[in-house]
């Protein structure tokens, strides 16, 4: 537990999520620990299909594009920090509830350090934590940590 | 902020923030930082002298101040044996501090006066009913702070 060596960072590609993974390649180089970076896409797109009786393949189509469009995000935002050049980087789209996704992640990889952002893109005000965070605090099993 | 310099670790001397403690302690190693600990005495019998309308002649002021007195003394002793159970080791400053208040609000206040820049507590403490619960220091610590909070889980 006290040396983490599978770090796994959610991002929303949000500036502060950037900090979060700024701070998690700067302990993965500390510690040489591998680092997952995790992006949940939402899946309100299946309602769409029921109301609106839009054909499964369209929306199978879009959610390809979708996922392509996040892997391009990802590595535009990994992009931003040379640091992470000596580091070994998994990148993963998930789908569903974020926080869900998360804790999935968790157990799944063995994570044993998650760092993550106060506020997301969705986040109102500086001294609130977003709900996706505060939901990984509570459910996490391994440390969290917490950037402002 | 990226590579700590100074460490706080608020204790109430629960096993939970034992925890903390000692991933602070490997984190400083790790890093070169020094770890302050932290421990806040609550006012609470100033708050129930007033909640329960005792501040007549019986209890005066003196008595109150020594009562106080007492508790601080107890905490100090506890501070001592806590780090003498788990020595840091030689590699590692720490610095022990007992301050008297409410919890949050000094844990945040030493956060700013000593510039610390990382906080590492537990997500437990004395006060806590149940494993996957956030205790509400630990909730307000990481809602308030401005530096990077690391909560551990028992």
């Amino acid at each position: 537990m006290l040396k983490p060596t599978k770090i796994l960072v959610p991002t929303d590609f949000s500036e502060y999520s950037d900090k979060a993974l700024k701070q998690g390649i700067d302990i993965a180089r500390q510690y040489n620990a591998q680092v997952y970076l995790l992006h949940v896409i939402p899946v309100e797109l299946a309602h769409v299909v029921v109301d609106y009786a839009i054909p499964i393949e369209a929306i199978e189509t879009f959610e390809k594009q979708q996922t392509e469009l996040a892997l391009e995000n990802m590595k535009t935002q990994l992009a931003k920090f040379p640091e992470a050049r000596g580091v070994e980087v998994f990148m993963d789209i998930g789908r569903g509830i974020a926080y869900d996704e998360i804790l999935e992640e968790e157990e799944r990889k063995g994570i044993d350090l998650i760092v993550i952002a106060s506020l997301g893109r969705t986040g109102l005000a500086k001294y609130f934590i977003g709900s996706v965070a505060r939901n990984v605090l509570i459910h996490a099993i391994c440390p969290v940590l917490l950037t402002k | 902020m990226l590579k700590p310099t100074k460490i706080l670790v608020p204790t109430d001397f629960s096993r939970f923030s034992v925890i903390a403690y000692r991933q602070a302690i490997d984190i400083a190693e790790q890093y070169g930082a020094e770890v302050h600990v932290l421990h806040v005495v609550e006012e609470k019998v100033r708050i129930s002298i007033y909640e329960y309308d005792m501040a007549d002649k019986e209890i005066s002021p003196g008595s109150i101040k020594r009562f106080e007195g007492r508790m601080r003394k107890e905490a100090e002793g506890r501070m001592i044996k806590f780090m003498n159970r788990h020595p840091p080791g030689d590699k590692v400053k720490v610095v022990s501090h007992v301050v008297k208040g409410t919890p949050v609000t000094d844990i945040l206040q030493f956060q700013k006066d000593k510039s610390i820049d990382l906080i590492v507590i537990s997500s437990l403490g004395h006060g806590a009913l149940a494993e996957y619960f956030i205790g509400s220091v630990a909730r307000n610590v990481l809602k308030g702070a401005t530096c990077p909070v690391l909560l551990t889980k028992s």
